[in-house]
């Protein structure tokens, strides 16, 4: 079941981390586009920074889904020692069926507002597209959390390790990653050059 | 019923810090119940807020800085800029910690992040200073402290969440840091210059050598100026500065760094796929860091706006301004509490969050004290920026020890020194107001 669970997850931080990717190159690239139009034909595009927005907003959304799958939720923690130690496993199975029941909150007044968009046919100022849809990205973001936090809840060894840095670093391997990062980003650059030499 | 709500809503909150809620399920918690008990029961209101907060076209700019920061770190921008003040700084008694300082502090005008600029000049820079003999508790606290600068030299995170917040002009809180920005960078350097006054130098300047450099990071040094001389030219927003720096970024990696320009001169359209290849492995792991953090960041964000609109509707922040003034009756007195407020604050929340959660109350206090918005915004970042150095939550001491492999303790014994100066400097900014605001017109 574990294993079965664990797959899951994993399977929704893809999806939620390619969603992410495919908004955010949608958002920086009509910023870019904007900005080059703009020098060279003396106008920027129209609608571009509004469709950046859209971009951002499903980024951001989508993005607490990502924060969950590497613990980087910023926590106060100066509170964490006042337990004794034999309590912690139970108050971090609390927390996250806590965190799961906030966001299945969050999600649920979320769909409700995006209903009442749809039934009021809202739409964007300036793009004239109607919002609901990217509305419906507060629910389905925070739904999604609920659902990763309830599992962490109930299989605690699939928690990802809290970061206590914020997001930057989600763990000290992170951390190895981002120092070294550059170190192996060339030496696969290398092998690679030596493949095709030889 | 609402008093009871008044008095069991603290109660939960702290409970629910025990249960170990993250910032957002706190400020959610507290912002649902005052909608549901004092704003007429409406908590759609909160998600309507929230959806208002985040639909701002001046928020597009955090993730793309963030962006820009990771690529150039992460990519070669950074090692060569690091190599080119290691040139410069050669002749000067301690020049490698100098270099590694000045490193930090051109480092900062490109990216908006504290710890990006940590990592990006630490990890070339920290196993340079050990190798060269340099104390290892300065050494750290000296990358320490100057990747701090990351936030208080422009283009900044905080300083935009603070613009977001107060309704200050964005452009000009990124003018007034600039000067606080190279004090501190000048306190640091000279306390370095001090401390390292007897070591040998590294040799005469070689023509050579700077030559050489200056060849190999031209387009790196490129970067600042269009992202910092756009924005201050009025030429840019600093929206469309994030962009152009984003695009400068992977342009520069792509076609000088990589030598892109040259293989497609060449007709070597095999190598070119290949570096365009990598560059794109290196932006799908660094788009997805920063939605990360953007995952964390945004909702706490958009709840502490929805707060923020409660709370101004109420009228809350000037019943809090007319309750204080009773009390603490001038200006001096004033800063002396919100600076040290503040300072304690930073040692538990990081600035982002202490900016979204302090800034609907002390801005406009700071007002009635005749302090500048944008000097004040200045003034908290400082001081949280102090917060990245100060245990229990200092950010970039976490960030070393897990990046270094350093103890903790080692580490704030490293930070203490340039805690001292960074107070100096904060107290220097926040009774001389012309540091921060004399380029603003």
């Amino acid at each position: 079941m574990q294993a079965q669970v664990k797959s899951f997850l994993n399977g929704l931080r893809i999806f939620q981390q390619s969603l992410c990717f495919a908004a955010f190159l949608g958002m920086a690239g009509c910023l870019m586009y904007d900005v080059l139009k703009r020098e060279i034909t003396g106008s920027g595009a129209f609608g571009a920074p509004q469709v950046g927005v859209i971009g951002m907003i499903v980024v951001s959304y989508i993005g607490v889904g990502l924060a969950s799958a590497s613990g980087s939720h910023y926590r106060p923690r100066f509170a964490d020692t006042v337990f004794p130690q034999k309590y912690h496993d139970l108050l971090d199975r609390i927390g996250e069926f806590g965190f799961a029941l906030f966001c299945a909150f969050m999600a649920y007044v979320a769909a409700m507002v995006t209903l009442e968009s749809v039934e009021l046919n809202d739409v964007s100022p300036v793009l004239r597209w109607p919002i609901w849809p990217v509305q419906s990205t507060i629910a389905v973001g925070f739904g999604m959390v609920a659902v990763q936090h309830f599992l962490y809840g109930v299989f605690m060894e699939l928690r990802p390790k809290p970061s206590g840095e914020g997001a930057e670093l989600a763990n000290e391997k992170q951390a190895d990653e981002i120092v070294h990062g550059h170190d192996d980003y060339d030496r696969e650059r290398a092998a690679k050059a030596k493949g095709q030499t030889s | 019923m609402t008093a009871v709500a008044g008095v069991a809503l603290p109660i939960v909150l702290v409970g629910l810090l025990f249960l170990r809620q993250n910032i957002v399920v706190l400020l959610g918690v507290g912002t649902f119940a005052a909608y549901y008990f004092w704003g007429g029961g409406e908590i759609m209101n909160v998600v309507y807020d929230m959806w208002d907060a985040s639909n701002r076209e001046v928020l597009l700019s955090v993730p793309l800085y963030i962006l820009a920061g990771s690529i150039m770190s992460q990519g070669s921008i950074a090692e060569r800029l690091i190599n080119l003040m290691k040139a410069l700084m050669k002749p000067i008694p301690g020049g490698l910690a100098l270099s590694s300082l000045m490193a930090c502090g051109i480092f900062a005008a490109i990216s908006g992040s504290s710890i990006v600029t940590l990592l990006a000049v630490g990890s070339i820079m920290y196993p340079a200073l050990i190798k060269a003999g340099y104390d290892r508790k300065f050494a750290i606290g000296m990358l320490c402290a100057g990747g701090t600068l990351g936030i208080i030299i422009p283009p900044s995170i905080p300083l935009i969440l603070y613009g977001i917040m107060t309704q200050a002009s964005i452009a000009d809180l990124f003018v007034a840091g600039i000067g606080p920005g190279l004090t501190l960078l000048g306190a640091f350097m000279l306390y370095s210059l001090m401390l390292n006054w007897q070591r040998d130098r590294g040799g005469w300047w070689s023509l050579r050598e700077i030559w050489g450099a200056l060849k190999e990071s031209v387009w790196s040094l490129l970067t600042p100026f269009v992202i910092l001389g756009g924005i201050y030219s009025g030429y840019f927003t600093p929206t469309e500065s994030a962009a152009v720096a984003v695009l400068t970024a992977i342009l520069v990696e792509i076609l000088a760094h990589k030598h892109g320009f040259m293989h497609l001169v060449r007709g070597n359209l095999g190598e070119f796929g290949h570096t365009c290849n990598d560059m794109g492995k290196l932006i799908w792991r660094v788009v997805g860091e920063t939605s990360t953090m953007m995952g964390s960041l945004f909702p706490i964000l958009a709840v502490a706006l929805s707060l923020n609109v409660f709370m101004t509707y109420q009228q809350i922040p000037n019943q809090i301004v007319e309750w204080l003034t009773g009390y603490i009756d001038s200006k001096v007195m004033f800063l002396i509490l919100v600076n040290l407020l503040l300072l304690v604050v930073g040692c538990f929340l990081d600035s982002g969050s202490a900016i979204l959660i302090l800034s609907p109350l002390l801005p406009p206090m700071a007002q009635t004290y005749g302090i500048d918005l944008v000097h004040f915004g200045i003034i908290m970042n400082v001081n949280l920026e102090i917060g990245y150095l100060t245990p229990p939550m200092g950010i970039n001491l976490i960030v070393a020890m897990g990046a270094f492999k350093e103890e903790f303790l080692t580490i704030v014994k490293g930070v203490l020194p340039f805690i001292f100066i960074m107070l100096a400097v904060l107290w220097v900014i926040s009774i001389y107001p012309p540091l921060s605001l004399f380029m603003i017109k």
